[in-house]
This record gives structure tokens, sequence and C-alpha cells, in this order.
């Protein structure tokens, strides 16, 4: 019998209200994660990556609003959980890294005692004992002289290990999901792979899940088992990395994959996806938000519901897939 | 008429040419009347480089290698502590940064900023962004004034009609634009760019990168392009200069370079890269170790000793000799690697 996914994400919609209109930033966004699965979230600026990470951990804005659908993490119903329930689960169940790793941590608290802190909250350590907990943990992310740089500033570490204590403070009480917001964005691509690497050993040590959200198709390539594309609030493909990359069905997939820098391409062989993300805050938008900027459109693209198709592992939001 | 060996001889003949750079910034507290020197911090260590005509040279490296050090005092924003610049016969490097907003060439050097929201005043328009440097530099007014700027935006895809706007009104593909409009009104002969692409989404990063070939290629510039990228670096640049620790510790053309490695840090740098749609074949090679600090580096010892997977006693007692691969080829190391035979 198959055991229920870790995480499950069923026909979850967002909406935000601004002063000019809702944006209708989420909608129909299905998918699920297995335990210790490795899932990319790929797609533009715009493309609802954050949103649906925000929306799990439930820490969206308040002018956001879920008109519909469910979100269930091991067997919670995290969308009807009280404030409490979710201070539990956040950091022990379920922890985030961010983009920026600096800003991300309090500026003006020794690294050290933020680690402690979760560790007190979550684990039930005394002050002592969480401390030197915080020197191990920093170690294990291959921090050097973890004792005295436990007791710096996040202003006195480079990115890359503000990046790492970010890790440290995320993993310190073992989560069964880790949801990493693209977590090297603007790290060196040295410093980027050590940290990568760090988050797939102590998550293969540990039967950690991870959801990688990144622009990064190299980087989903590389450390996902099956990737998530999403344009404009829709998930368009979901499929195994391999095959999603070897044959895309989805257009947008295709396009997206078309427009990356990658050996064996000239720069002439790189062609642009053709118009932009569409106005979210618009009444009329088609079933299909690709559709404006599709080559295969036709006319039955704009009327009636997005068929889902399912094709083994993968599923393609399209009417006219590759 | 054989194109390619005319623009090979182009090349051959550099707009800039930088010969022994160094940059070292004291640190510390300073003291008086101490007898001790002010430690030095080696931020840019006797570079070299020469960038050819209509030629694009890639600069790669990780963050506090010395790549903004480098470009700014290419720029002249900043002085060097030695060396020379060499630029259309004279030594710039002579010039204070400070005088050189009066120099000539300052409108024949120009930049283009990796945050294109942050380097454009939020309370000029795009109109008066462009035409800053065209005042400044050529002293145009009026009637020529807006015909230069509306030139350059439309060389750059800017419609009029958005001219008017202020950033904020502006999406991150049109800000771009701005930023390439006004580095490029002047007409230089040497674009500076630093990740000119990195904040953008794919699907512009290939609209701004076919933009800045087809720039190069009408106006005849010469780019200098540091980028972390190196998928992109390895897609426009004819030739790379990879810099460890303050030293180019590698140079070339940027296909062999990336194809067979010489220097162990450029090997190291090349197998970092994540390449879209195809698994990674074997395992990659990690770097341990800590870098060595940049303030009062031994000068006696390989910058990349502590950390090369191929270091040896030696590299830690000799600085390393420049040695040549491959004709136009050159690295820094006692032991390079060759190319399979």
């Amino acid at each position: 019998m198959p055991q229920p996914p870790l995480l499950a994400i069923e026909h979850l919609a967002v909406e935000f209200r601004t002063r000019s209109g809702v944006v209708r930033a989420l909608e129909n966004v299905s998918f699920a994660i297995a335990r210790g699965e490795t899932v990319g979230v790929v797609g533009e600026s715009g493309s609802g990556k954050s949103v649906t990470a925000y929306a799990v951990m439930r820490l969206l804005d308040p002018s956001a609003r879920v008109t519909s659908g469910k979100i269930v993490f091991g067997g919670l119903d995290m969308l009807a959980a009280d404030e409490a329930t979710l201070a539990e689960m956040r950091g022990r169940e379920l922890a985030m890294i961010f983009q920026n790793p600096r800003a991300s941590l309090n500026p003006i608290r020794r690294v050290g005692d933020q680690i402690a802190d979760v560790l007190r909250r979550h684990a039930n350590l005394g002050a002592r004992a969480a401390a030197d907990r915080a020197v191990a943990l920093l170690a294990e992310v291959g921090i050097p002289d973890p004792s005295r740089r436990a007791r710096a500033y996040p202003f006195e570490l480079s990115g890359g290990m503000c990046q790492r204590v970010g890790i440290a403070i995320a993993l310190a009480c073992r989560p069964a999901l880790l949801i990493a917001d693209e977590p090297t964005t603007g790290l060196d691509v040295t410093t980027q792979a050590t940290i990568m690497d760090l988050v797939a050993e102590l998550g293969a040590a540990r039967g950690m899940a991870t959801m990688l959200i990144t622009h990064d198709l190299g980087l989903a390539t590389e450390r996902c088992d099956r990737v998530v594309v999403m344009h404009a609030g829709h998930v368009v493909e979901d499929a195994p990395t391999e095959a999603l990359f070897a044959r895309p069905r989805h257009p947008y997939t295709a396009r997206l994959l078309a427009a990356t820098p990658r050996p064996g391409v000239t720069l002439a062989g790189l062609s642009p996806i053709p118009g932009g993300l569409p106005d979210l805050r618009r009444d009329d938008l088609p079933p299909c938000r690709f559709a404006a900027r599709c080559d295969r459109r036709r006319d039955d693209c704009l009327a009636g519901p997005l068929p889902l198709q399912i094709e083994g592992a993968r599923r393609v939001a399209c009417r006219h897939p590759l | 008429m054989n194109a390619p060996l005319i623009e090979a001889e182009a090349r051959a003949t550099p707009v800039l040419v930088a010969s022994s750079l160094s940059k070292r910034f004291p640190v510390g507290r300073p003291r008086l009347f101490a007898r001790a020197r002010r430690p030095l911090l080696h931020a840019v260590d006797r570079v070299s480089l020469a960038i050819g005509a209509g030629e694009t040279v890639g600069l790669v490296g990780e963050s506090g290698c010395g790549k903004t050090t480098l470009t700014r005092m290419l720029a002249r924003l900043i002085d060097p502590t030695e060396g020379r610049i060499l630029f259309g016969g004279e030594d710039l490097a002579a010039i204070p940064a400070a005088r050189f907003a009066r120099h000539p060439a300052r409108a024949a050097i120009q930049m283009v900023f990796q945050d294109a929201e942050g380097s454009i005043n939020p309370r000029f328009t795009a109109f008066e962004a462009i035409a800053a440097p065209l005042r400044r530099l050529r002293g145009l007014r009026g009637a020529a004034l807006a015909a230069s700027v509306e030139r350059a935006a439309e060389r750059c895809g800017l419609p009029k009609a958005l001219l008017g706007r202020f950033p904020h009104q502006l999406s991150g593909g049109q800000k771009a634009r701005v930023g390439i409009a006004r580095a490029i009104a002047t007409e230089p002969k040497l674009l500076i760019l630093d990740e000119p692409t990195s904040a953008l989404d794919v699907s512009v990063q290939v609209v701004i990168l076919h933009l800045l070939a087809e720039l190069r290629r009408a106006l005849g510039m010469s780019y200098l392009f540091v980028s972390h990228d190196l998928n992109v670096v390895r897609l426009i640049c004819d030739r790379v200069a990879v810099m460890y620790l303050g030293r180019i510790v590698e140079e070339g053309p940027a296909e062999a370079v990336f194809r067979s490695p010489a220097h162990p840090y450029t090997r190291a740098l090349v197998d970092s890269i994540a390449i879209p749609g195809q698994k990674r074949a074997g395992a990659r090679i990690r770097l341990t170790g800590d870098p060595q600090s940049p303030i009062d580096p031994d000068p006696e010892a390989c910058r990349f000793h502590g950390r090369c997977p191929r270091g040896e006693a030696l590299c830690g007692r000799a600085a390393p000799p420049e040695v040549s691969p491959a004709p136009g080829r050159r690295a820094l190391c006692h032991f390079p690697l060759l190319e399979p035979a």
C-alpha cells in the first residue's frame, strides 16, 4: 500500500488584496512531497514559488487570503491548525532557509545564541546544553573554529557562512521537511556547491525531504528527484527530473529550457520566451495563463477548464502538449 | 576578404592593457607614531590583462577575489597602488581618479552595474538617466541632447514612450536597458559590465545578452564581463581571466579554458557548474580547507595552497611560476593540469 505523502498541497488558491485590485497569486496548485524526497519548484519571478512555500509555512502576509484548497503536512491540516500548533511545528518538523541569509538572521544577536534559541524552544534543552549543541551544529555545517564563531554576529561572517548558520538553525531539530527558498542565489559557484552538498548529506542522513525553490535549472537538474514547474500561479508540469528535461511536455517548460545558457549552445541558439507574465489582477484571466505567450495556442486553449493530463509519474496542464 | 582574419587582427590590437596592477588597502587601526607598518590587504596583486578591440573578456572568481576592485581601477573610479593602465596611448593610472571625471577617456570607458535599480537615481526619469553622461561628458544640450538620448534608447530597444518614466515604473528588463543605454550613450570603446544579468529571469537574460552582442557589433566596443554565472561567461566571452585572492591564476580563450582548465582552481570552478537538463557523471571536485587571508599574504607561497587538491610542499615554499599550457594561454601554478594527449 502506498504511504501517504509527507506534504500534500491540493487545489490551493491564494489571493492578495492590494490597492490596485485582487492579485490571484496561486490557482489550483497541487503537488506532493514524499518522505526523504527532494522536489524542485522552478519558474520565473512572480510564478508563485515563494507564495506556495510561505503558504505551507503559514507565514503569508496579512493581505493574503487562502480562498480554497488544502495543505496536509504529516497528517495535520495546516490551514486549520491554530497558532500554538503551528509554532510547535515550525522549527521542529518544518523548517525553512531563506534567500538572503544575512537578512534572515537577527543582526544584533550572536549566531550561537540564535541556534540555541531554537533548541531551547523545541528540544527542551537547558541554556548550557543548548549552547554546547549550537557549537556542535556549527561544526556539523562545516564552520571552522565553531566555538569562536558561535560568538560572532551575522555581520562578522561571510554570506556563505551566514547561510551555513541558517542551515544549522533549520536543521537543529531534525525537521521532516526543509523548505529552501533560493538558498544559494548570490553565493559563489564553489560555495553554492558546498552548501547544497551539506543540505543533501544532512538530508540523506536524517531522511529529510526538501522543497528546493530555485530559478536555476542547473541546480534543479543536479539536486532534485522531481521538478514542479510553475507559471503565473499555476503548476504547469510536474515530473521526475530526468524525464522532465529530456522531454519537456509543457510548452513553457520547453521554452524555459531553451532560454537557459548551457554548454554546446551558442547565443544565437538561445531563444527568449515571448511576452511576459500576465497581469494577475485581471478578472478575465484565461484558464491557461501561458496561452498569450504560447506558439502552440489554439482556440480551445482559451475556453473551458484546463485539463490536467497524467502520464505515469508526470502531470501536464496543457491541452496541446509537446 | 577574409573576415575572420581581419577580426583576429583587430583583436590583436588591445584597447586597454593593464600591467602589473596592484591595489593594497591598509587595514586595522592607524596608530600615531607607530613603528610597525599597518597591515595591508592585497585586494589586487600584480594583475596584467589586455583587452583586444571588439573582444569580450570574462572575469570570474569568487566573492572577495578582487574582481570588483580590479574593475573599479580600470574604470578609474579608484586609484591603483602600483601599475599602469594603457588606454589610447596614455597611462591612465597616472591620472588621479578625482581628476579623471574631466578627462576625455572618461567617456570612452563606461560601466554597467549589477543592480540596475540601485544604480539609477530614483528621482531621474529614464531620459534624465541617459542624458546625464551626455551632458557632463559631451556637453550636449537641448535638441542635440534629446536626439542623442533617443538614439541610445532606440539602440537598446527602449520605446520613446518609456523615457518619461521613473525607475520604479519600469520592469527589471527595462531598467537593465536604461543602465545599458546610459553606458553606451557616449559611444565608449570599452564597456565594463558587472554582473549585468544576474538579477534577471532567464527569459529576460537571453534578450539582454542578445542586445549586448548586437551593440558590441554595431558600435565596435570591447567588453570586460564580470560574472558568477559560468554558463553565461562561456556563452558570450572570447577570453576568460580567472582570479583567486587578488591574482589572475589563469587566462586564455574561453572555450579552451572551460574545456581543459590548467589551474586546479579553474578546474574546481568549471567542475562546479551545474548543467541544466544534464545529470553530472561522476563525483565533483570538492575544495576543502580555508582560503588564505588576503592581509599581508606570504609572497613565497601559492595563494591557493591549503585548498588545492594538487598542492605539494613546494607550493607553500615558493611562489608559482607563470606557465603557458598552450599558445595564448597562461596559468600561475607549479603543477598545472595538462591536456590529456
